[in-house]
């Protein structure tokens, strides 16, 4: 009757932390011979300090908050960028550089927590065809198959209709959106490894199907998967950007809003580049960023390509 | 792999020929397309530029303002609208109340016009108005939604003879008759009872697309309008030549739809369309632009809309069961508070930019005399401590995260206690959104937390009709005479036109004494008491009356008036036969030729050459009369190459004076010039001394042009020709040998831009001819030019690319050695 | 060989067949959830109990739900799509897209052509070239252009356009004169005013191409049997030419089929900012006005597209790939 502490810091355990710390660190020492994959990671710490340092360096956020429109009454409004506001003011006389910092927070929780919903899904359902087989492979499979050939941006526009406009709806449909492309990923990997010799043997010792899941299977395709979720994230990036520039996403400040705002606002007739170029640049940066770490990490853990 | 080696190998052919194709197309064609010429093929056309296409064909369907306005363009009203919005003659020449009916004012006699036709040739006639009025009364009133404001009162019409028509009006309550005071403002579009009568009513009224709208109005549809509505890019009308009250002075009316206003500006700005009825922000980048450039010929216009246009924040009166809403909002303190909390100019100033004018009551300055607007006393002005004092004095008490909290007591609580209100917008209007945003940040000072919700239209639309609602944003916009807009907050309109479900037992008394008052003086009492009460009561807090915001070509146009003085000239006049449309007249671009004469000189009795050259801008076909100043004279057609060449006898010696006329379709220029005749033997002048480009259409400036000097000499002696250009380089001097006839020497010169007397001298020994020939030189080079160095600087990059490419795959091939595998 | 394929082709056709009634299902049931009704969207300033009971008539609306799939399933294999009942009132939707939908044709179908090629070419050569300047300039090309999203693009060029090319066409499906124009003349101007939409549109399928091009071929360079073809004494380009480039266009064509979806999706934005008059936009104005027959006609139409795209992609696969089992 050993204590729960102790349980948790099972000799087991520990040797599994060991090796888990162990693959980390090959990972890393493989990783950090990536020049883009570097690139990109130091690209991300970037924007998530910006994220978090958004209320620090923010400028004038004591008066109103950094959103509101009465800014109006104490700044120039659709100023360029001057020594007061670095990145210039908007129509209604916001602080543009504040904006953009306080936008890198909603771009990093929409591609975390949505690409999170669509792993749970899309792992949950690509698991199951591959590993149960036969009819139940086929109908997971027409399933996904069917909400592949939706068309996704019609598809999203409906759902927000129906669910109204909101940052947690936004999160919702791009990860209810997203996860076929996952399921197929998932299972693929898994009907490779469900051959594989060590499985056979587990079946054959008698082990059970979730424990076989759990131990065997999970483990294979779980590097695989974690290098699709971060490609995951900058495509849920990449949408949330274009659901909020219809207007269908909601108050919280993010790129894609902005952006939204400044084409109402006739930025762009007014050519108040200043306005566009922050956060429309750093869209593509932060997407980017995402994109490079992934490719670097599927290089490494994806073992059809690591014989190169 | 030869399968796929071999398709793609195929396909790989027909696309790149298809690409090539197209690239190739585009190159010869862009050159040929102009842009901005609105006389293209032969018609004056007028182009109005506006927002969002017209959502219906049918005039009992659409309700967007454009929809309206094309209604107002094909269908005619019995009275139209003049220019400072009172009642003029269309169909009803003239209209009186009929002196022997009880009650006087009952009823209304209209004198309808003769001659009138509809579009498809079929007569207009009395029958026409009954079946309009009895389409959309008795029985068929409350499904024929789009008039009712003025069929509410008709009981019917009747026929008196086939040109002159009755409209008997009621009480809808009682069915007695009664006086109605707007029967010269029947604002209701007449149709032909010929083709609606087939229509069943509720089709009518809500699903029949009307595929050929036929009219009396001043332009009529063409037989591709139904595409043009499907398609929302541009709807074409063409002038009804026998428009009973006198055809317009264009040939073809184009409403061109945008869904941008930015593309409008642009068109606008390079002559695309003629009129653009713009949105503040673009009307604001229109203004940036006019101060750059200061010559451009455009016309602008902000100002108070026709139709009363105002922006409205709506307070649903109904008491509604579902929980997510909050009855406080009807407490009287709560609206006052939401009223003094309403930063009007700050509205005007950021959201519209200064184009608009901060609201009081629900009909706008534009109603002049009707116009109501609360002195100092009666005002609520903009102070959100003083709402903060009546909250509190009303027993609301903030809770600590600032959101006020009703006393236990109040009668107005009903799921909610805390001061939680929606509003709703719609979110196609962005000024509405930012006001809703506006607020939101603002009313949390007063302790109200505000939670915007975003719909489109048709939910807004539901919503608001069914009354689910705390608050909402509107607007309004009304007819000439005040009852339409008055009569949206009565008990009638519940359930029907009204929006905030507002019901009060005295206004609804004013409306009905506004609507049966037949002293102007009283009326107006009576209307101005019903906007006291709409502003008092605040069911309406009205934010703006915004401006319309239009910009025209006065270089295409004449005749646009001034729309502040004559408001019922504005676009938004859609209340048929707007008298803008019959004051325009198109300004004809059509340039005159430019004509030289020439000096001729001779002997008497032998025939002289006469010459002359002429040019048309346009390229137009010309005609010439030329009197010869002895009494004869000619008339003919001017040769292709411009070159006139005549011979003709003198029978005097003297100098005689000859005048040419040279005339394009449009207009004819006279030249004068002289022939000078001697006698045999004596020495002739030189003659025909001319200079000219050679091609007149390629002239501008700072390009070399190779000029045509000619001089004859008819006794064939050498002349010495000098010719000065007047830009302070050096003159040109030739020497022309000795013949007797038409001697040419071409030079080449750069101008700068300006206007020259260019100076020739001929000089054949014995008599030496000074001539002078203006020449303009104007530095526009026409956009076709800029267009080719474009294409061609195009071209020049993709064969530049595609030869890079193959010199990239030639490097590629050298190292066909060393494969390079990873 | 023949009798495998035909059966893997109609094996193939049954799977579309039911997926499109699928979807057809879907549809149905989507619409109908949304939160308006439909009396509500028609009836602006209200009517009375009767009216709405003869519109409830007309539209078929007071029967029940199964009846109502019935006809709605009947229709559609009859080509009665319903009314609009917000976008065009009253006018029939198959009548509606008949003017939108030729222009996202001509729109996407260039365009893809397009994006096809020149992304292969790109692909291609930047994989031959792999490690030096050109594939890293052209990669971080891709990426960037991959990276970024459509209407960003589009914005940027439009704004760039409109400055300094004012008399270019920039919005719009035709212009002005266009029916008085002749065949050539109004394919002239339908090409002037689909080039701005469709690079944009296309620029990040080019991309696309390109990066999986790349890869693929990428991927096929390494194999073994590359190795053995060059040991042999093949030449470079012919190398690639005849062996590589066949089985790595293997994946381009399954891309190729996705796309279909994808750009579909991506015209909405275009076409919006464009204000180019195809099924994009007429999607966004029907959702909007939630105009439920229009829009369960354009999303029929728009997964049926990509349903057949995945289809073709899917029997080419089969005739080219010899490892593809049935």
């Amino acid at each position: 009757m050993t204590s729960p502490l102790a349980s948790l810091l099972s000799a087991e355990r520990k040797e599994k932390l060991k090796l888990l710390i162990r693959d980390g660190r090959i990972f890393w020492s493989k990783y950090k011979h990536n020049r883009t994959g570097i690139a990109g990671l130091g690209i991300l710490v970037f924007f998530v300090s910006m994220a978090f340092l958004a209320p620090l360096i923010g400028q004038y956020d004591e008066l109103y908050p950094p959103n509101s429109l009465e800014w109006a009454r104490v700044n120039p409004t659709l100023s360029a960028p001057s020594a007061d506001h670095l990145f210039g003011t908007d129509l209604y006389g916001r602080d543009i550089f504040t904006l953009t910092m306080y936008g890198a927070r909603a771009s990093l929780i929409v591609g975390l927590m949505a690409s999170a919903i669509s792993i749970i899904l899309g792992t949950g359902v690509g698991v199951a065809a591959g590993y149960l087989g036969k009819s139940w492979d086929e109908l997971l499979m027409r399933v996904t198959d069917f909400f592949l050939v939706i068309p996704w941006l019609p598809l999203m526009i409906v759902f927000a209709m129906l669910m109204g406009k909101s940052f947690t709806n936004v999160i919702i449909v791009i990860g209810i959106t997203s996860w076929p492309w996952t399921a197929r990923i998932v299972r693929s990997q898994v009907l490779s490894v469900k051959e594989k010799a060590f499985v056979v043997r587990a079946r054959c010792i008698g082990a059970g199907s979730f424990t076989i899941v759990r131990k065997h299977i999970m483990p294979n395709v779980l590097p695989l998967v974690f290098a699709s979720t971060i490609l995951l994230i900058a495509n849920a990036i990449f949408s949330e950007s274009f659901l909020e520039f219809l207007g269908l996403g909601g108050d919280m400040i993010s790129w894609g809003n902005m952006l939204e705002a400044a084409y109402d606002g006739h930025a762009f007739e007014s050519y108040a580049w200043w306005w566009i170029l922050p956060p429309g640049l750093f869209i593509i940066v932060l997407i980017m960023a995402f994109y490079l770490v992934g490719e670097a990490t599927d290089e490494i853990l994806n073992p059809k390509l690591r014989r190169r | 792999m030869n399968n796929l080696a071999s398709v793609w190998g195929r396909a790989r052919g027909v696309a790149i020929a298809a690409i090539v194709l197209s690239f190739l197309m585009v190159l010869s064609a862009v050159p040929m397309r102009p842009f901005s010429d609105a006389a293209a093929a032969g018609q004056t056309t007028l182009r109005i530029g506006m927002m969002e296409p017209i959502d219906s064909l049918n005039p009992q369907i659409g309700i967007n303002d454009n929809a309206y306005v094309f209604y107002g363009l094909v269908y005619d009203f019995l009275i139209s609208v003049n220019d400072d919005l009172g009642p003029k003659a269309n169909l009803a020449e003239s209209w009186y109340r009929v002196p022997d009916a009880v009650p006087y004012g009952s009823v209304w006699q209209y004198n309808l016009t003769h001659g009138a036709k509809w579009h498809d040739g079929e007569p207009f006639t009395a029958a026409d108005v009954v079946f309009t009025v009895s389409y959309q009364t008795g029985v068929n009133w409350s499904t024929m939604w789009a008039y009712q404001p003025y069929t509410l009162l008709i009981d019917y019409a009747e026929a008196v003879d086939p040109h002159t028509v009755r409209i008997h009006f009621m009480n809808p309550d009682t069915g007695l008759p009664t006086v109605c005071t707007f029967g010269d403002s029947l604002m209701i579009p007449i149709l032909p009872e010929h083709i609606w009568k087939k229509i069943p009513v509720a089709q009518g009224a809500f699903s029949y697309a009307n595929p050929d709208p036929v009219g009396t109005g001043p332009f009529m549809c063409t037989e591709r309008i139904y595409d043009e509505f499907l398609s929302g890019n541009r709807i074409t009308l063409v002038r009804n030549p026998d428009y009973h009250l006198g055809p317009v002075k264009f040939d073809r009316l184009i409403l061109e739809f945008y869904l941008e206003a930015t593309a409008m500006v642009i068109d606008l700005q390079r002559g695309a369309i003629d009129l653009a009825a713009l949105t503040a922000p673009s009307y604001d980048n229109l203004l940036d632009w006019l101060e750059s450039h200061p010559s451009a010929p455009i016309g602008t216009y902000a100002g108070l809309t026709c139709t009363s246009y105002s922006i409205d924040i709506g307070t649903c009166m109904k008491y509604n069961s579902d929980p997510d809403y909050n009855t406080l909002r009807m407490d009287p303190a709560v609206m006052e508070a939401m009223a003094l909390a309403t930063d009007k100019e700050f509205i005007r100033d950021n959201i519209y930019m200064g184009f608009a004018e901060v609201g009081y009551s629900l009909m706008s300055p534009i109603y002049g005399g009707l116009y109501w607007e609360p002195n100092a006393t009666e005002r609520y002005d903009y102070s959100i401590e003083e709402a903060n004092l009546i909250l509190d004095a009303a027993g609301y008490t903030v809770d600590s995260d600032g959101i006020r909290r009703c006393a236990p007591d109040n009668p107005y609580k009903g799921f909610k206690d805390r001061l939680e209100l929606k509003i709703l917008v719609e979110i196609e209007l962005p000024e509405d959104v930012a006001t809703a945003k506006f607020l939101k940040d603002e009313w949390r000072e007063i302790g109200i937390d505000l939670e915007v919700d975003l719909v489109d239209a048709g939910t807004w639309n539901n919503v608001v009709y069914g009354g689910n609602y705390d608050l909402c944003i509107s607007y309004w916009s009304g007819d000439p005479d005040p009852n339409y807009i008055i009569y949206t907050q009565t008990q009638k309109a519940l359930e029907g036109w009204s929006e905030n479900w507002y019901y009060s037992e005295e206004y609804d008394e004013n409306y009905t004494k506004s609507v049966l008052e037949l002293s102007i003086a009283s009326r107006i009492q009576y209307v101005k008491n019903c906007e006291k009460h709409t502003y008092e009561d605040k069911a309406w807090i009205v934010t703006v009356y915004p401006y319309g915001c239009y910009g025209w070509r006065e270089d295409h146009f004449t005749g646009w008036g001034d729309w502040g003085l004559d408001p019922g000239r504005q676009l938004a006049n859609f209340w048929s036969a707007n008298q803008l449309f019959f004051d325009l007249e198109p300004i004809s671009t059509n340039e005159p030729p430019s004509v030289l004469f020439d000096l001729a000189a001779g002997v008497n009795g032998t025939a002289v050459q006469v010459t002359a050259w002429a040019w048309d801008p346009e390229g137009e076909a010309m005609t010439y009369y030329l009197d010869y100043g002895d009494g004869t004279n000619l008339t003919g057609d001017i040769p292709e190459d411009g070159e006139l060449s005549l011979s003709h006898t003198y029978t005097r010696a003297t100098t005689f004076m000859m005048n040419l006329t040279v005339s394009d379709p449009t207009t004819g220029v006279s030249t004068e010039s002289y022939a000078v005749i001697v006698e045999d033997g004596t020495n002739v002048p030189p003659s025909n001394i001319r200079i000219r480009p050679s091609d007149m259409s390629k002239l501008w400036a700072d390009e070399e042009m190779d000029y045509l000097v000619t001089a004859k000499d008819v006794d064939g002696d050498p002349l010495s020709v000098d010719v000065c250009w007047d830009d302070g380089s050096d003159n040109y001097s030739v020497g022309l040998s000795s013949t007797s006839s038409i001697q040419t020497s071409e030079v080449a010169h750069t101008y700068g831009m300006g206007e020259f007397a260019i100076n020739v001298t001929v000089d054949d020994g014995t008599y030496e001819v000074t001539l002078w020939f203006v020449l303009s030189v104007s530095d526009e080079k026409p956009a076709g030019t800029n267009w080719l160095i474009i294409v061609v600087a195009g071209g020049a990059v993709a064969a530049a690319a595609v030869v890079g490419l193959m010199l990239w795959k030639r490097r590629g091939a050298k190292e066909e050695e060393d494969v390079r595998l990873p | 060989m023949a009798q495998n394929f035909s059966r893997y082709f109609f094996k193939r056709l049954l799977y579309v067949l039911i997926t499109i009634y699928f979807i057809l299902t879907f549809n149905f049931f989507l619409f109908r959830v949304m939160p308006a009704d439909v009396e509500d969207i028609l009836i602006p300033k209200g009517a009375d109990e009767a009216t709405k009971e003869a519109l409830r008539e007309y539209y078929g609306l007071d029967r029940s739900y199964l009846e109502q799939y019935v006809d709605y399933l009947g229709g559609f294999l009859h080509g009665e799509l319903g009314k609009s009942i917000s976008v065009r009132v009253g006018a029939e939707v198959t009548e509606v897209l008949a003017v939108y939908v030729p222009n996202t044709l001509l729109l996407v179908g260039f365009g893809t052509i397009l994006a096809v090629f020149v992304g292969v070419v790109l692909g291609r050569e930047t994989a031959w070239r792999r490690g030096k300047l050109a594939d890293r300039i052209g990669s971080s090309f891709f990426i960037v252009f991959y990276c970024m999203p459509t209407f960003l693009f589009a914005l940027v060029m439009l704004m760039l356009v409109t400055h300094y090319f004012p008399s270019w066409p920039a919005r719009g499906t035709f212009s002005d004169d266009y029916y008085d124009l002749d065949l050539f003349g109004k394919i002239i101007d339908r090409i002037q005013y689909m080039l701005l939409p469709m690079f944009a549109l296309v620029i990040e399928t080019i991309a696309a191409f390109s990066i999986v091009t790349r890869s693929s071929l990428i991927d096929v360079l390494t194999e073994d049997y590359m190795v053995t073809a060059v040991a042999k004494g093949l030449r470079g380009r012919q190398v690639l030419r005849a062996h590589a480039m066949p089985n790595a266009m293997l994946p381009v064509v399954t891309t190729v089929a996705i796309n279909v979806g994808w750009v579909l999706s991506g015209s909405i934005m275009i076409e919006i900012i464009f204000s180019y008059q195809g099924l994009g936009y007429l999607t966004w104005d029907a959702v909007w006005g939630q105009d439920y027959p229009v829009m369960q006609a354009v999303f029929m139409l728009e997964t049926v597209a990509v349903l057949f795209a995945n289809f073709i992609a899917d029997m080419m696969l089969f005739k080219l790939d010899p490892r593809v089992k049935v």
